[in-house]
């Protein structure tokens, strides 16, 4: 193995400003959160989360197939059921809740592994160059090419209508934008502190992606996964209301919609109710990403 | 210049080949299901596989990539073994609807980019709004700002019609148009925000940056006038490169919401596919729709380059 | 015998910029005015304030960032004292604006002599309602006017298409469509080569006196204000240091910064002529000097100079100098130059 050709002296000036910058960009990330533009949105989605997780154990209530026959599609405000009931005599306060977790869980969970995997595909591509790295680019390019929701629903079908199943589906398609965001930010280093090939012999080279790549790329790629939280949570929400992500009798808000659809016309509720969450959770994450993003923007 | 379209396109021919492999891998996925659908309960291992025979099915893969390939290049997309029918031209009457639909789509969002951007500029104070209403667009998924309306406007004001299509060779340009405006809507209205960002920090960079305007104020000419015919026209070229490339994105877009809409164009058609496990429907659709994607995509990008002011300059 | 009165007038200008959370002070007290018909020369290096003056005074600058302060008549109409639209409309009509860099005065994407159409259509400044053909035949005309060749092809052409300098006549061009009385120029043939910025104060000089238009230039080079203008304004630090007739400026100039401009600019008819550049740089008006603003770069500068800002005192009939120590006139300076 040759030695990399790199001096300590010139590693001890790379590892300067960069480490700086890492501990720079996670004290900045805190003072954002600091700031009302992001807290008050922020904390209405923490709160969304709250209520979705802990709510049903705090206020007693109900399963969300708890119901019974006899208790079928009462409307809001009724005694012991809030926001009424469904065609099949579940508390829909309860499935809200419940379906809220569901959504929630394939948000986090798919932008993680599209997260993950987009960032190991993204800086190796970069890293090791040649034809490997055009082939992972063009991949990139064709998942992102694809139109998202063809893929996903595919996916689902073909895996079925598990909770899993459902977060993998949704994860391809992200995998192409954090991997493309991951592969510029690494060749920004390469190009500036490594004019050498990296063959790097073993530590040094482990030393270089941990140190010095990784701490350059994961903040941008934070700031993105935020934003990939709403766009997964509503691919969820599309794919569970065509019926190809989370399955009765689990309820989840896309489930919610397209169940309620049939009744539309007397009972309208059904709808607007999961919609009504879908949005305020939506628009909360939102306006909390979008809010760091400025922030991330001035100050840069 | 040259050298590099035949660089992109030998990208672009890459990234289409890939594509194809892919909805052909996809599609190979759900053949196997295909077969429990079309046997239902008369399935045995030995029909399995006559049938399996009988639709070339076990061939290895690559040779049956390409025959396919060969044949839908001919313009042969094959029967369907589900619904009997043609594909190709079934691919090709739901052609209409979702073509119709993406138009409406793009002209409600290119309507409300200009409003909204127009609005923005000449009262600024109403920036915050306007950006606000933006997000609020971008965070609500399109088949629920479609049921919303439907609840609004069909089931309570009885003012639009629930049922979006109606052909306008039978019922009218009028009704056709009349149903589609709620999806349009519906579609469009997740792609404006995107719009409205670019268009503005443009207009906003001319409006700063740019000589010409504080000249063209100073001529006497109104800001109305300076604004639509001076300054919008410098600053679309940014917009028209994100129009063509969001087109891919919207073709995604379709599939919700024909369905909520109900309209029988490629969207509905590809759903449909999926869930009747129609596999030669499923790659005809996913062919035409992975061409028609990278084929804006090259647009979107022969459009840039073209309509950078730096190029036009020389 | 009196005099006619000034068409542009400006009283006690002051500009200052927002800057963290106080203000800076960036144009002090300037005032000065220009009889119709009279071509007055605003000098000064960069950043001493000639181009914000001049927006300032036309009302061009974003109020949320400038605070201006000061009295401005322009066609003895006191600015101060028309509401906005109608302060905006009186200025349109009054005054026109010709920028240093053409390429960026001209809308890249509509042709030119239609750019010059639009303005006699639809400008305020219009006096009289053409119809279109009327109003094209008026561009052209203007077009020669200002001394561009084959007008009627040279119409359709795109800005990229034409040269520096016939896109600078064009910007002039449309200035005379708008009617008004003055020309405000800023830099006016920074962005053009030796040559054409002969011919473009040619036409500008020519303008003045075949149609009376008032001409006020902004320009670094001293020796440009010199021949073409009628009274000299000289700028530095954000305040008047010199004003003085053009005619024989070298010779009348007092002021050490005036002195130090001549020196510095390209001369090939002085002997030995071999430009002496100003050393130093100009002050930041973040940090105000307390005495004179020049003193650090001033070549004669004394001790009191550093102590206290002088204030700008009137020497002669046309002539106000800011200076504790100005210079002895004229044979003094003729004998220095080397």
């Amino acid at each position: 193995m040759t030695q990399l050709a790199l001096p300590d002296a010139d590693l001890a000036w790379v590892e300067g400003p960069q480490d700086q910058r890492f501990r720079r960009s996670a004290r900045g990330a805190l003072r954002a959160v600091a700031t009302p533009s992001v807290a008050i949105p922020g904390a209405v989605f923490l709160l969304v989360v709250l209520a979705c997780f802990a709510g049903p154990a705090l206020f007693g209530i109900p399963g969300p197939n708890a119901g019974s026959i006899t208790s079928t599609m009462l409307p809001l405000g009724s005694p012991g059921h809030l926001l009424g009931t469904n065609e099949l005599g579940n508390d829909e306060l309860s499935r809200l809740l419940f379906g809220g977790r569901v959504s929630i869980i394939v948000g986090v969970g798919a932008t993680a592994i599209s997260l993950l995997a987009g960032c190991l595909l993204g800086m190796s591509a970069c890293y090791f160059g040649g034809f490997y790295e055009k082939f992972i680019m063009r991949l990139f390019d064709t998942l992102l090419a694809f139109p998202s929701l063809i893929l996903a629903l595919a996916i689902a079908d073909y895996l079925g209508p598990a909770l899993r199943n459902t977060i993998l589906a949704i994860s391809v398609f992200g995998v192409s934008q954090f991997g493309r965001l991951a592969w510029s930010q690494t060749l920004r280093i390469r190009d500036r502190d490594f004019v050498v090939a990296p063959r790097a012999d073993g530590a040094r080279g482990r030393r270089i992606i941990f140190g010095h790549i990784l701490p350059n790329v994961i903040p941008p790629l934070l700031g993105l996964a935020l934003f990939n939280v709403g766009t997964a949570m509503m691919m969820e929400a599309g794919l569970s209301y065509l019926g190809l992500g989370i399955a009765q009798p689990n309820p989840s808000w896309g489930n919610m919609i397209s169940d309620g659809q049939q009744y539309l016309y007397n009972a309208p509720r059904l709808v607007i109710m999961p919609c009504i969450a879908l949005v305020v959770a939506l628009v909360s994450l939102n306006l909390t990403a979008d809010a760091i993003a400025r922030r991330q923007e001035t100050r840069a | 210049m040259a050298r590099w379209i035949i660089d992109r396109l030998i990208q672009m021919i890459v990234v289409l080949i890939f594509a194809t492999v892919l909805g052909f891998l996809l599609v190979r996925l759900l053949k196997g299901n295909e077969l429990f659908a079309l046997l239902g309960d008369n399935y045995t291992k030995q029909a399995a596989d006559a049938l399996s025979a009988q639709l070339g099915l076990n061939k290895p893969l690559p040779i049956q990539y390409l025959t396919w390939l060969g044949d839908a290049v001919r313009g042969d997309f094959g029967t369907s073994a589900v619904t009997q029918q043609a594909v190709g031209p079934a691919l090709l009457a739901a052609l209409g609807p979702t073509v119709e639909l993406l138009i409406g789509a793009q002209l409600v969002s290119l309507v409300l980019t200009l409003i909204t951007t127009s609005v923005s500029v000449r009262w600024r104070w109403t920036e915050r709004l306007t950006t606000g209403l933006a997000l609020l667009c971008s965070s609500v998924p399109s088949f629920v700002v479609g049921l919303l309306m439907i609840v609004l406007f069909s089931t309570t004001l009885h003012l639009l019609p629930a049922i979006a299509w109606a052909s306008p060779k039978t019922a009218g340009w009028g009704t056709n148009i009349e149903g589609m405006i709620m999806p349009s809507i519906a579609l469009g209205i997740s792609v404006f925000p995107n719009y409205m960002r670019v268009l503005r920090s443009q207009v906003n960079e001319q409006l700063e940056n740019e000589e010409y305007v504080t000249l063209a104020r100073m001529k006497g000419l109104s800001g109305p006038r300076v604004f639509i015919r001076h300054v919008v026209p410098n600053s679309l070229s940014g917009l028209i490169t994100l129009v063509a490339l969001t087109t891919g994105f919207l073709i995604s877009g379709v599939v919700i919401v024909e369905q909520v809409f109900g309209i029988p164009g490629e969207g509905s058609l590809v759903y449909n596919a999926i869930q009747k496990r129609d596999a030669t429907m499923l790659e005809g659709a996913i062919l035409l729709i992975a061409v028609a994607v990278v084929v804006f995509n090259l647009i979107g990008e022969l459009a840039q380059m073209r309509l950078d002011p730096r190029i036009r300059a020389r | 015998m009196t005099a006619p009165a000034p068409l542009v007038r400006v009283e006690d200008l002051n500009i200052k910029v927002r800057n963290g959370g106080g203000w800076v002070h960036l144009v002090r007290d300037v005032s000065y005015a220009v009889n119709p018909g009279d071509c007055l020369a605003i000098v000064g290096e960069s950043g001493a304030g000639k181009s914000i003056g001049i927006r300032a005074v036309l009302g061009l600058l974003d109020e949320r960032k400038f605070q201006v302060t000061g009295k401005f008549w322009l066609g003895g109409v006191e600015l101060g004292s028309l509401r906005p639209a109608a302060r905006r409309a009186h200025v349109t009509r009054h005054a026109s604006l010709v920028f240093q860099d053409p390429s960026r005065s001209l809308n890249p994407i509509m042709r030119v002599g239609q750019q010059i159409t639009e303005t006699l259509l639809k400008g305020s400044g219009r006096t009289e309602k053409l119809n279109r053909s009327q109003a094209r035949e008026r561009s052209i005309e203007l077009m020669r006017a200002v001394g561009i060749g084959a007008p009627e092809d040279r119409y359709h052409a795109y800005p990229h298409e034409l040269s520096g300098g016939m896109k600078q006549r064009i910007v002039i061009a449309i200035a005379l469509a708008c009617g008004s009385q003055v020309m405000f120029c800023d830099e006016p043939t920074s962005a053009l080569d030796v040559t054409t910025q002969a011919q473009i104060m040619d036409l500008l000089d020519d303008l003045r006196v075949t149609r009376g238009i008032t001409t006020v230039v902004i320009t670094h080079d001293l020796s440009l204000a010199a021949s073409r203008a009628q009274e000299v304004l000289v700028m530095y630090a954000g305040q008047v240091v010199e004003t003085l007739p053009a005619a024989d400026l070298a010779a009348h100039a007092r002021m050490p910064y005036t002195e130090a401009l001549i020196f510095a600019a390209p001369d090939p008819d002085a002997e030995g002529g071999l430009p002496r550049p100003i050393e130093g740089q100009p002050p930041d008006p973040r940090t105000p000097a307390a005495g004179c603003s020049f003193q650090p770069r001033c070549g004669y500068a004394a001790e009191d100079c550093a102590a206290q800002a002088p204030e700008l005192t009137r020497v002669d009939d046309n002539h106000s100098l800011r200076c504790w120590h100005p210079l002895a006139t004229g044979s003094a300076l003729e004998a220095a130059r080397p």
